[in-house]
């Protein structure tokens, strides 16, 4: 069993992905409303660059190449 | 006959995770398929009466959800029941609480863009709908490690259930990243 | 033992129960909703999904997951071993059973789709119509073609389970209780195709493009569920494999020192997981418009071309998936047959996967006459073509591997044979077709019949019967008839060339495809008379196959082990392999394909496996 500190940092580690997240869903936001026409590119770009950080934080897709952590 | 040993070595959680990933990438390709439909029956046109707000306040409720499901995963690794408890019960809260936004959502598109009668009705309730099915099944999942008799096998130290119940709920997660700009904002 | 302790007894009580419980449900639904009661695409459809879930509730498919939900532990194997034909008929999680019963299910599905063509051919034999409405011909000549794919779709996964956890040294597959609900999802969707006919039938062909197929009777909507079970399965078998190809090889097993028929499986594996999806999807779709009036392929409001490019991006990688097994299995045969090793190992492996990578990108080959925009057509012509490179290097491998080796003609490697040539035939007729002004001649008529019926029985029925020449012995422990497959073997052969190659002269000709009459003044009919006598020919070497299977099963010669002294690790085990396959894992020490020189090994068995070869 590990440690307790490791839980407390990777719990911390949550709220940086989430609050990442959190900008990357605003700035989508404001540039889906402000920009009237010709925004698909950007938010193209926004949706995949959002999606990564939960991939590799959250659902750990690095542990298909490396079994530990 | 005496049952021989068992001498094959298994990777079980190696195993587990790649069936795992390879169904969500399946699973993935459904998505993908409804977002090109989308780009293919429609183009980048949007009706005006999308509620955008209500958009935006459903993905952060999902993405909120997705932290929380973090927490709840991690602490089950590290064996904090208490914790895992406390953390998947909020995310089913705020599961259900997404899917609530998605019922307003789908009453105020019947009346605005009617699936009988417009593409982007067709498509927004096709995308929606298969979406909440998969977030109904990830609530099930979710209350299903929940359970009593899940608890005896996490404080054994076996968390793969919850492991792949909270992968699983990520990847809806994963899959609303790309609807919502579809949907509510391509212009 | 009673009949009703059998797992498909209970599925099917279960599943009526089920399906007449949701019928009573949605119509009394219906009309508290105020709607008229009875609905007949609505409640069959929900009948369907909710009977299919009981059925496998009644099989027993949910126990092992209904236990790991109470917590309660369960043995990765809990059925108990029951060596007699019990087993066949329950939910069993032994790779080898389920691959038996793929394989018996495929040959029923064969019988069935084989002989709704036959009466359809004896209408086409004349021209005018003799006893068959044309509705009547459309139903038939559709529930043929899908039935048959469905069959072949059944046939690979059912050779892939039997030999692929032998063939990489592992006990089992990775996951074999999804392997069982996999197979276990096939019956229903079986039941639903023979319901279509009954219900109406559907007139729309295998392709089922809408609009017809939105309006068509009530049998669109059982082909329709019962495509999209089968392409569950399908998914869920690739999963399977894959993870088992990549996780529980036996220690030395490197990539390169997997035998073709796993690369094969690695290519087929990834198209199913990816493209069935497509079709799977596009098929809901035409469901959704059916039922509930969503207007995806409405002229006005949606794209009626939207179905055709989903339908073709998997069906056009479909066809990899139905053949690449097959073209595996003429890998394994060859060389054990010409006791050399297989020419050009690596370029063979991996064309398997630029097979698979290339036919991802061809699919709009099928809509040039469609009315697709004008600038993807030149592209799909160029990437059509390119297809013909890795599959090229294939024939020219199985020719270099023939070539100066001693060439054993047992059946299996007769089959393997003409397999090569069939397929060729397929391959070769397809390249004009991927040429637009040659495909504008051409579409819509039997030359394209001729063609994917060649790449088909190439592809997949002539490999399909070296396959299961090849392995009986170690199945069942009993050698096949020799004169009796031989036989077979020569009328199946003549039977295919008397049926399929009048089609390309019919269809150069102007005879169309999908119709049940054509004018007598255009000299036709001579032709198809040929084509009908080939057609019977074929079933007639079917039925002595079956003959040859079932008096082998009873009385053929006992099997040693390795009766064509083959080197891959399915052969090092005793026939019928032992219930976990080995005791211990097996060391993989070197090529899958040395024959020819005397001290060539691929696998070293552990020594209690050894001597249970010895043994049995």
């Amino acid at each position: 069993m590990a440690r307790k500190g490791d839980l407390q940092r990777k719990l911390r580690l949550g709220y940086v992905v989430f609050g990442v997240l959190m900008v990357i869903e605003i700035v989508e936001y404001v540039v889906g409303t402000g920009l009237r026409s010709g925004n698909w590119p950007y938010l193209g770009i926004l949706a995949i660059v959002g999606a990564w950080p939960i991939l590799r934080y959250f659902m750990h897709i690095q542990q298909l190449r490396k079994p530990k952590e | 006959m005496a049952i021989p040993q068992d001498r094959h070595v298994e990777d079980r959680p190696a195993i587990n995770r790649l069936g795992l990933w390879l169904f969500i990438l399946s699973d993935g390709f459904l998505f993908v398929v409804l977002l090109t439909t989308r780009f293919y029956m429609q183009g980048v046109q949007r009706p005006a009466e999308v509620n955008q707000p209500l958009g935006l306040a459903i993905s952060i409720v999902l993405l909120l959800s997705s932290l929380f499901a973090y927490r709840g995963e991690t602490a089950a690794a590290y064996g904090d029941v208490k914790r895992f408890r406390r953390n998947i019960l909020v995310t089913i809260g705020l599961g259900a609480l997404f899917l609530a936004g998605v019922v307003i959502e789908w009453a105020e598109g019947f009346h605005f863009f009617p699936p009988q009668s417009t593409a982007y009705g067709t498509v927004f309730f096709t995308l929606t709908g298969f979406h909440a099915f998969h977030v109904v099944t990830g609530l099930l999942a979710l209350v299903i490690i929940l359970l009593p008799g899940q608890q005896k096998r996490l404080q054994s130290g076996n968390h793969w259930g919850v492991e792949a119940m909270v992968k699983y709920w990520h990847f809806v997660d994963v899959a609303w990243v790309f609807i919502f700009p579809t949907l509510y904002l391509v212009s | 033992m009673s009949i009703v302790s059998l797992g498909i007894v209970r599925g099917l009580m279960s599943g009526a129960l089920g399906a007449g419980l949701a019928t009573g449900l949605t119509m009394l639904a219906r009309s508290a909703l105020g709607a008229p009661a009875w609905d007949a695409g609505q409640v069959t459809t929900i009948a369907v999904f909710v009977g299919v879930f009981f059925y496998l509730g009644g099989l027993g498919a949910f126990n092992y997951w209904l236990r790991w939900i109470a917590g309660r532990p369960d043995p990765e194997h809990a059925s108990p071993p029951r060596p007699h034909w019990a087993r066949y008929f329950s939910f069993d999680t032994n790779h080898k059973t389920i691959g038996v019963q793929y394989m018996v299910t495929s040959l029923l599905v064969i019988i069935i789709a084989g002989i709704l063509q036959l009466i359809d051919r004896l209408e086409t034999a004349q021209p005018g119509m003799q006893f068959l409405s044309t509705n009547t011909y459309n139903t038939l000549m559709s529930v043929h073609g899908i039935s048959m794919l469905a069959a072949v779709l059944i046939g690979i996964a059912g050779m892939m389970n039997y030999v692929l956890p032998l063939m990489v040294g592992a006990k089992d597959m990775a996951f074999p209780r999804l392997n069982a609900l996999s197979y276990w999802i096939v019956p229903p969707a079986v039941i639903l195709l023979l319901v279509s006919l009954p219900t109406g039938g559907f007139d729309t062909g295998w392709t089922g493009y809408p609009p017809l197929s939105v309006k068509a009777p009530l049998g669109m909507q059982f082909m329709i569920l019962a495509f999209y079970i089968v392409g569950w399965s399908s998914i869920l078998g690739g999963v399977n494999f894959l993870t088992t190809i990549f996780k529980m090889r036996a220690p030395g097993m490197s990539l390169f020192r997997m035998p073709i028929f796993v690369w094969a499986v690695v290519a087929t594996s990834v198209l199913q997981i990816i493209f069935t999806q497509f079709v799977g999807i596009a098929f809901l779709m035409v469901l959704l418009q059916r039922l509930l009036g969503l207007t995806y392929f409405d002229p006005n409001t949606g794209k009626v071309l939207l179905f055709q490019h989903l339908f073709w991006f998997y069906s056009h990688p479909a066809v990899y998936i139905f053949v690449l097994p097959g073209l595996g299995v003429i890998s394994e045969v060859l060389p054990v047959f010409s006791r050399k090793p297989l020419f050009g190992y690596k370029a063979v492996a991996i064309s398997s996967l630029g097979i698979a990578g290339g036919g991802a990108l061809v699919w709009g080959h099928h809509m040039f006459a469609a009315g697709v925009e004008s600038w993807l057509v030149v592209p799909f012509m160029f990437t059509t073509s390119l297809v013909a490179v890795p599959t090229g290097v294939k024939i020219f491998s199985w020719l270099a591997t023939m070539w100066m080796g001693k060439i054993w003609l047992q059946t299996p490697m007769l089959f393997a044979i003409s397999a090569i040539a069939v397929f060729l035939i397929g391959g070769i007729t397809g390249v004009p077709q991927g040429i637009v002004p040659v495909d504008l001649y051409l579409t819509d008529t039997y030359w394209i019949v001729g063609h994917f019926h060649a790449t088909l029985f190439g592809g997949f029925v002539f490999p399909a019967m070296a396959a299961i020449y090849f392995w009986f012995p170690k199945v069942t422990g009993r050698l096949m008839g020799e004169r009796l497959g031989k036989l077979h073997w020569g009328l199946m052969t003549a039977g295919f060339l008397t049926t399929y190659m009048p089609m390309f002269w019919l269809g150069l000709n102007g005879m169309r495809r999908r119709v049940a009459d054509y004018d007598p003044a255009m000299g036709l009919g001579p032709g198809n008379v040929v084509v009908t006598v080939g057609g019977f020919l074929i079933a007639l070497s079917m039925l002595l196959f079956f003959i040859n299977l079932t008096v082998s099963l009873r009385r053929g010669a006992p099997a040693p082990a390795n009766p064509w002294g083959a080197h891959t690790l399915e052969w090092q085990v005793s026939s019928p392999p032992p219930e976990e396959n080995f005791a211990a894992p097996p060391k993989v020490v070197g090529p899958p394909y040395g024959y020819g020189a005397p001290t060539a090994v691929h696998a070293v068995l552990s020594p209690e496996d050894d001597a249970g070869r010895k043994q049995g």
